[in-house]
């Protein structure tokens, strides 16, 4: 069995599995310059979103995601395109990702309009790809792979088939020295006393504990007392009846390794192993924090089927059920459902996801990204816009 | 050919149904347990009692409870909202 694969060194000691330009606004009234810029240059990618100002509580949350993000180990060296005048320090953002020894040109809108930015983004971003097409892949450990976990468009098959799939590649790959992600909070109510058990210590048991909490009542203030029955309607159709249901299928996602460190959104960890980064249950939220706490893949369970990826981080679709897999054939790129299947065992699925990882670290695309991709990104946001 | 029911945990009480399966039909018990019969018909999904459950007794899917039975439920029955309840979380 391999234990190594080909990636591209980054001066911070990570190892990407693409090897991208990111071209990041830090403020929406940048988008369009900053897709202008990307569209133009080839290894460039834009990354975009609808935030950077109107919102105080999240902005050191925001800011530090969007310097994650841009140290992604899949991403060689960063543009940052800025207005000027916008709640995101800008310059403070582009130092954070200096830090780790990767390029980063900033651009500032205001000083000469989009015009102007375009042209300069686009000669910075030419420097840059021209940098990064030097680099060639290295033999690395398989032990550098960070690997999100997320599901979402569930079914009553997601738990039953994708997501325990999932759970046997984290534990694989952790087996092999490396980190998975576990998120979406919301979906972990009413399980922390199986994740409890599996914590490493008490420190990371009180902080799951904590973060569940935090989520159960956010949910409550949302949803009111019926909040333990408040699943999608979906769901519900699919057999699905309480969320404990749902959240223990989803929790099977994590496999069933030691869960050695809890951070917040967006939040690296120093840890390797079952790693739970706290954050809602909203897939395109939840992606880009896995993509800023430094996931360089993510795998993605779905049963009623989503289209979604991400600019910087291959996602590779895992489809709960046969009948998904087929209807969806230009987004799903595993079909979990085989398991369903006389003489289909988990093993067999369990080596065509090991290969399926393999590959798509070293090169191979993605269903979403052979889809071409947006550039657009969510962050999570969760106060009133002043 | 498809399976008929899936059963995650030697402790589960309930299955999940891999394919609509009808009233009457024959369930091939798994575990230890006897052949039975579905009482109903259940939906590709749903879950089907693969044990007698009492009331108030706790649904175990995964080898955890997802909730109780909110009245008795024979083995063979379907097992959705209309018996089953999320325990309250307050």
């Amino acid at each position: 069995m391999k234990t190594t694969f080909m990636g591209y060194p980054r001066p911070d000691g990570g190892v990407g599995i693409r090897n991208y330009v990111a071209v990041i606004s830090t403020v929406s009234c940048a988008n369009l310059v900053a897709e202008r810029i990307a569209r133009e240059v080839e290894g460039a990618v834009a990354v975009c979103h609808g935030h950077g100002c109107g919102r105080r509580p999240e902005r050191e949350m925001h800011n530090r995601v969007l310097a994650g993000l841009g140290n992604n180990p899949n991403v060689y060296g960063v543009v940052l395109v800025s207005l000027g005048c916008e709640g995101t320090p800008a310059s403070r953002v582009a130092e954070e990702i200096r830090k780790s020894g990767r390029p980063v040109e900033l651009l500032t809108i205001q000083e000469g309009g989009s015009s102007q930015a375009v042209e300069k983004g686009i000669q910075a971003a030419r420097r840059l790809t021209a940098q990064a097409g030097l680099l060639e892949r290295i033999e690395a450990p398989l032990s550098a792979l960070t690997l999100g976990m997320e599901c979402g468009g569930s079914d009553a098959f997601s738990g039953v088939t994708a997501n325990p799939a999932i759970g046997d590649l984290a534990d694989w790959l952790i087996g092999q020295g490396g980190t998975a992600v576990l998120t979406e909070t919301t979906e972990l109510i009413g399980t922390t006393g199986i994740l409890g058990r599996r914590a490493k210590n008490e420190a990371v048991r009180k902080r799951i504990l904590e973060v569940v909490e935090d989520a159960h009542q956010n949910t409550l203030l949302c949803l009111g007392e019926n909040a333990a029955r408040a699943i999608a309607p979906g769901n519900m159709d699919g057999g699905m009846s309480t969320i404990q249901e749902k959240a223990l299928g989803c929790v099977r996602k994590g496999g069933s390794s030691t869960i050695t460190d809890v951070v917040d959104y967006g939040q690296p960890s120093d840890q390797k192993g079952l790693v739970i980064m706290d954050g809602p249950g909203y897939d395109a939220e939840s992606l880009t924090g896995l993509a800023a706490m430094g996931c360089q893949i993510i795998f993605f369970s779905t049963g009623r089927g989503t289209p979604l990826g991400f600019p910087i981080v291959p996602v590779v679709k895992v489809a709960s059920n046969s009948a998904l897999y087929r209807r969806m054939p230009s987004d799903m790129d595993v079909d979990a459902g085989q398991v369903l299947e006389d003489g289909r065992s988990f093993r067999d699925l369990g080596e065509e996801m090991v290969q399926r990882l393999l590959a798509t670290a070293e090169g191979a695309p993605t269903k979403s990204e052979e889809n071409g991709q947006t550039s657009y990104v969510c962050l999570w946001s969760y106060s009133k816009s002043i | 050919m498809k399976k008929q029911v899936l059963i995650m945990d030697p402790k589960d009480n309930v299955g999940i149904a891999v394919r609509e399966i009808g009233q009457g039909e024959r369930i091939q018990g798994e575990n230890g347990r006897e052949d039975f019969v579905a009482l109903e018909t259940v939906l590709c999904s749903h879950k089907i009692a693969v044990a007698d459950i009492a009331e108030k007794e706790p649904v175990i899917r995964y080898g955890e409870a997802i909730g109780y039975a909110t009245r008795r439920i024979r083995q063979g029955e379907w097992v959705h909202i209309h018996n089953l309840d999320a325990y309250d979380m307050m």
